[in-house]
């Protein structure tokens, strides 16, 4: 189930609110987790067990470190069972099919097909439970010895199917007790309606933009046209991801819960490295906790340094999905930063202009690469990008102006409010006239508009996709 | 006083979502929707197995959907802030400067098409008085109404190059150039894929000519029309302010007997169709397999023709029996018995082939006219 569909806002939503805003504070867990669990299993019936193995299994790990605390070998011997186990089915699932081709491409020796239904944010919570027992191993945080508790951080609806990735140090205290108050619940409804907007009125408006270019082979899109649908890629993706955390965050306000912020204007960065402290904030400090940092992070030898960042951005690639587009788009932002810390981000900063307006192009080269899986179809179509192959599109010179005028408010509806204007005017607004009634009547009003016009589009919708859903 | 807070956008979120869901739940089942003409979804079947395989699951999101409360208002809403974003399609119609829609058609089925115009050329070697031609699609005259760039494709070429490649084993007939010469913005529905009653009537003279029969004149008969037609375009796009057309028709001066698919009906046409949403579905009440008018006093050698067609020729057909006793129109996508039978029962003066362009290029069941 999507958070932007009628069945989540008018079935799932109300009723699982209801029973859990009524449910006493000590079983409000337990009604958490099986709300969450019908939630889960509305999409996946057949993964429910492999859901119920990763709360009981992790759940057992974390026991299991902390009952032989005073036995380093069997402590450890905990932590990996828990890291076998869950990579175990991410690999699994995810990367078996993408194994066996390469294998066969290599070999030429024929292979089973493996063609599985990825089971829904496996991706997702699997790293979840990982930071449990690695911080639980590492004594960051104390195991929870209430199954109840730690089965409903596993399957927590909101943050289960695609981010932010929730660590769960990050809830530990809100599991055992919260508060749930008003003033949260206003904020967690404000963000819900606006991620709602984001996703519903604005990706999936630009995205079938890209969608139709993506299908037209390649003499029929011009150059200019190119960078039009990668453009629209490039907003449709941060806001349907971003949209999504926003419901999500927003979701875990109404519950009682504080999630971590997922994006902050990505598209405003000055670097590429600036960039990724504002793109999936979470997936991206994740990998520098349990990975980077292990590894040896940026304290050691540049040669190692290199090395630690290499073997990050080929993970952060694959986690994305099994195909070799993914891995070459992770590869592609290892060598941009590691050109940026060595060379270029002392000259960005001096030349702040220059810089933000090199961004935006080698993000949406970026988000072509990961957008197009066929690596020949990608090599055309970043030709195609620089008039490699024909700028023009001979069969019909003026795609790009038909593209503009049917697309051309959506897209700008986009660029703005991936920038922090509509947020800087209202904090001005709201400095200089504190308590205006006016003021906070139009940001209802507004947010009104938002969330009748999402309504609006989930009830005809041919087209809401989630991008993020397949990883 | 302690003053209490109100917290405006929670009350917005909850109250909206509350009033929503229980409107939702009290609202009536609705089994067809007229603003799209299409059956609504009501049910989705639960069993273990549909459970599993997740067909229940998507199956009952279509239910919420298609039941939702004011559902036709909400997509009057949704239409209305797409075109406050100055969108110029949905769902494969593109909007016309005057108002009128048209079918988006950027890509065509080549392969289809040569496979389907062989199996003409295999029909017509085998018969020596058939007639063949194809109708454009309503954009090909109002292209001046599109936006820029469209990248509509150009059927006239294409359909010349038919013309050159069947060369004389057919007896050609130029709908294109006949509908060139009048005034575009008559020929077709603005609201619909189809051409126009009137449209039709040139068609039907044209094609008389050729063939070398009088055609019969308007004066002899009835023009019908009936107005608030919403038409196929529509029902798929949805704009809001679109303007219905009127649906216009020749009607006959005498009866004619009728039988669809061996059943006996009342007509040629089915008058309460024409109270509902799809009135061109009235015309020979939709597309049946095989379709017979008859006059009602029939000589000791009747004279029969048989047309094969689309839905465009639906208000074109019944013309004919005012030039034969017997009038047999096939619907290839509804006849899977085949042509050949027919031909050797019946013995046909004239044999018409007449579609839409995109009808031909898409025709999966054109192989039945060698069958």
């Amino acid at each position: 189930m999507v958070f932007s569909s009628l069945l989540f806002l008018f079935q799932f939503l109300p009723a699982a609110l209801l029973v859990y805003y009524l449910t006493p504070r000590r079983f409000k867990n337990l009604t958490l987790l099986i709300v969450s669990l019908i939630f889960y299993s509305w999409g996946e019936v057949k993964y429910l067990p492999i859901m119920f193995a990763s709360m009981l299994i992790d759940y057992t790990c974390g026991q299991g470190i902390k009952r032989f605390g005073h036995n380093p070998k069997l402590r450890k011997l905990f932590l990996i069972l828990s890291m076998v186990f869950n990579l175990g089915i991410l690999f699994t699932f995810k990367y078996t099919g993408f194994f066996l081709e390469n294998i066969e491409a290599i070999t030429r020796i024929p292979m089973p097909d493996f063609n599985v239904k990825l089971p829904l944010g496996i991706s997702f919570y699997t790293f979840q439970t990982m930071s449990y027992t690695i911080d639980v191993y590492r004594g960051d945080v104390k195991p929870e010895d209430n199954i109840i508790n730690f089965s409903a951080y596993v399957v927590l609806f909101p943050q289960l199917i695609a981010g932010p990735i929730v660590r769960y140090s990050d809830v530990a205290a809100e599991l055992k007790k919260r508060r749930i108050t008003l003033p949260m619940i206003e904020r967690g409804a404000t963000l819900f309606i606006l991620g709602l907007g984001c996703k519903v009125l604005i990706a999936n408006n630009v995205g079938s933009l890209w969608d139709s270019t993506a299908l037209l082979p390649l003499d029929q899109i011009s150059t200019p046209m190119a960078w039009i649908a990668a453009l629209a890629y490039s907003l449709q993706i941060y806001f349907d991801f971003s949209g999504y955390s926003l419901m999500a965050i927003g979701l875990g306000d109404m519950l009682g819960f504080r999630f971590p912020q997922n994006f902050n204007y990505p598209y405003i960065a000055g670097s590429v490295t600036d960039f990724w402290r504002r793109w999936h904030m979470t997936l991206s400090s994740w990998f520098r906790e349990y990975v980077y940092f292990p590894l040896g992070g940026s304290r050691c030898s540049e040669g190692k340094r290199t090395r630690n960042l290499l073997i990050v951005w080929a993970l952060t690639g694959l986690w994305h999905g099994a195909s070799w587009n993914f891995v070459l788009w992770g590869l592609w932002f290892f060598v941009l930063l590691v050109i940026e810390k060595k060379w270029l981000l002392g000259w960005y900063h001096r030349h702040k202009v220059i810089a933000h307006l090199i961004m935006p192009v080698i993000l949406m080269i970026s988000w072509v690469i990961f957008a197009i899986t066929d690596f020949s179809r990608l090599g055309g179509f970043l030709g195609k990008m620089f008039g490699i192959g024909g700028a023009v599109n001979q069969s019909n010179p003026f795609d790009w102006l038909y593209a503009l005028h049917g697309y051309g408010v959506s897209l700008l509806i986009g660029i703005i409010m991936s920038l922090p204007v509509v947020k800087i005017v209202h904090e001005k607004l709201a400095i200089r006239f504190p308590g205006n009634k006016i003021l906070s009547g139009v940001r209802t009003v507004l947010l009104a508009v938002i969330l009748i016009i999402s309504t609006a589009y989930l009830v005809d919708s041919t087209y809401n996709p989630f991008i993020y859903w397949n990883f | 006083m302690k003053k209490r807070r109100i917290y405006p956008t929670a009350l917005l979120l909850f109250g909206f979502i509350a009033v929503a869901t229980i409107a939702d739940l009290v609202n009536p089942v609705r089994t067809f929707s007229e603003m799209e003409n299409r059956e609504l979804k009501t049910t989705s079947r639960f069993t273990m197995s549909r459970l599993f395989s997740g067909e229940f699951q998507s199956r009952y999101e279509e239910v919420v959907a298609d039941q939702f409360v004011g559902r036709d208002e909400w997509i009057t809403l949704k239409s209305m802030t797409e075109s406050a974003l100055l969108k110029t399609e949905n769902n494969g119609i593109l909007y016309g400067k005057n108002g009128a829609l048209f079918g988006k058609l950027t890509s065509y089925n080549k392969e289809q098409l040569d496979k389907n115009i062989g199996f003409l050329g295999q029909f017509a070697s085998a018969h020596d008085n058939v007639t063949f031609g194809i109708i454009p699609s309503s954009y090909t005259y109002s292209l001046d109404q599109l936006p820029v760039g469209n990248g509509q494709i150009d059927q006239l070429p294409i359909i010349a190059d038919i013309q050159q490649t069947l060369g004389d084993s057919i007896e050609w007939f130029d709908a294109a150039g006949l509908l060139a010469a009048q005034d575009s913005e008559s020929l077709y529905y603005n609201t619909d894929h189809h051409w126009r009653g009137t449209t039709a009537y040139l068609a039907y003279t044209a094609l008389c000519e050729q063939m070398g029969l009088e055609p019969i004149s308007t004066d002899q008969l009835t023009l019908r029309e009936v107005e608030d037609f919403y038409g196929s375009y529509f029902s798929k796009c949805k704009k809001a302010g679109t303007e219905p057309d009127t649906l216009t028709f020749y009607d006959l001066p005498f009866e004619v007997d009728v039988t669809v698919d061996g059943a006996e009906k009342d007509g040629w046409y089915d008058p309460a169709q024409l109270d509902k949403r799809d009135k061109y579905g009235a015309f020979l009440y939709g597309n049946g397999g095989l379709t017979i008018l008859s006059r009602q006093e029939q000589p000791e050698k009747p004279s029969n023709l048989l047309l094969i067609k689309d839905s465009f020729s639906n208000a074109l057909a019944p013309l004919f029996t005012a030039n034969f006793d017997n009038v047999y129109i096939v619907d290839l996508r509804s006849y899977p018995a085949g042509l050949t039978a027919l031909c050797e029962q019946t013995d046909f003066e004239n044999i018409v082939v007449l579609y839409n362009f995109e009808n031909l290029e898409s025709d999966t069941n054109f192989y039945r006219i060698v069958q």
